[in-house]
């Protein structure tokens, strides 16, 4: 009896505590690195939003900027026609119908690398920000491991 | 966690615990669009309007009970 149960003690010492201290450990560290990242992406939300009150162009409400109809039409006779013919061509399909699919299945912006100094980058960091917010989601995961 | 607390890691326990509380001090004020911060700006009265509606809300209240099972291990030390 009594070397099963220095078996078992020796079995908590040497690898029920180290494994139990080294999880704690790696919960701690994982929730520093979960802090550590809302408050980077918080700042530069910060920024971002500061950029944006200076420079009102990037609000996308300015009513100088009206779009141009001679240039948009330009614009779409050069990205537009060109690029059908030669899709056409070579696929023997035309491209109406691949446009009217993409545009009814938008992607979704937290899914997709956005640049630093993109436009999209405050509702990006909104919206990521939003997922990184701590709720009882997070203190299960941390607390229970589930 | 329950581990840590009967093998008595109460410091670690302390930590996670303090780590969650920052944690969710930091994360607990509403993150807002300019364009919305600007709306609100724009018209406070909305906010008398509609106090309820989660929009308008600049932090939400902490759940009482988020922290509240495992902070007898603080009257044990």
């Amino acid at each position: 009896m009594t070397s099963i149960a220095q078996q078992s003690e020796e079995i908590k010492e040497k690898i029920a505590l180290p494994a139990v201290k080294l999880e704690a450990n790696l919960k701690i560290n994982a929730l520093l690195e979960k802090i550590n990242e809302y408050q980077t992406k918080l700042q530069r939300l910060q920024s971002v939003q500061e950029k944006k009150r200076l420079m009102p162009l990037l609000m996308g409400n300015n009513p100088d900027m009206q779009f141009d109809s001679d240039a948009s039409s330009d614009f779409t006779d050069l990205s537009g026609s060109s690029n059908r013919t030669k899709t056409s061509k070579a696929s023997g399909k035309s491209n109406d119908s691949r446009s009217s699919k993409k545009s009814k299945t938008p992607k979704n912006l937290l899914k997709r690398k956005v640049k630093e100094g993109s436009i999209v980058e405050e509702e990006y960091l909104v919206g990521t920000l939003h997922i990184l917010k701590f709720d009882e989601k997070i203190k299960r995961k941390t607390l229970l491991g589930k | 966690m329950q581990y840590l607390v009967y093998y008595g890691f109460y410091e670690q326990v302390e930590r996670i615990q303090e780590l969650l509380e920052k944690y969710a001090e930091i994360s607990n004020k509403k993150i807002k669009g300019i364009k919305q911060i600007d709306f609100e700006q724009e018209h406070p009265e909305l906010k008398e309007l509609y106090p309820e509606l989660e929009e308008f809300k600049d932090a939400q209240p902490l759940s009482a009970n988020l922290f509240s099972k495992y902070k007898y291990i603080k009257g044990t030390k």
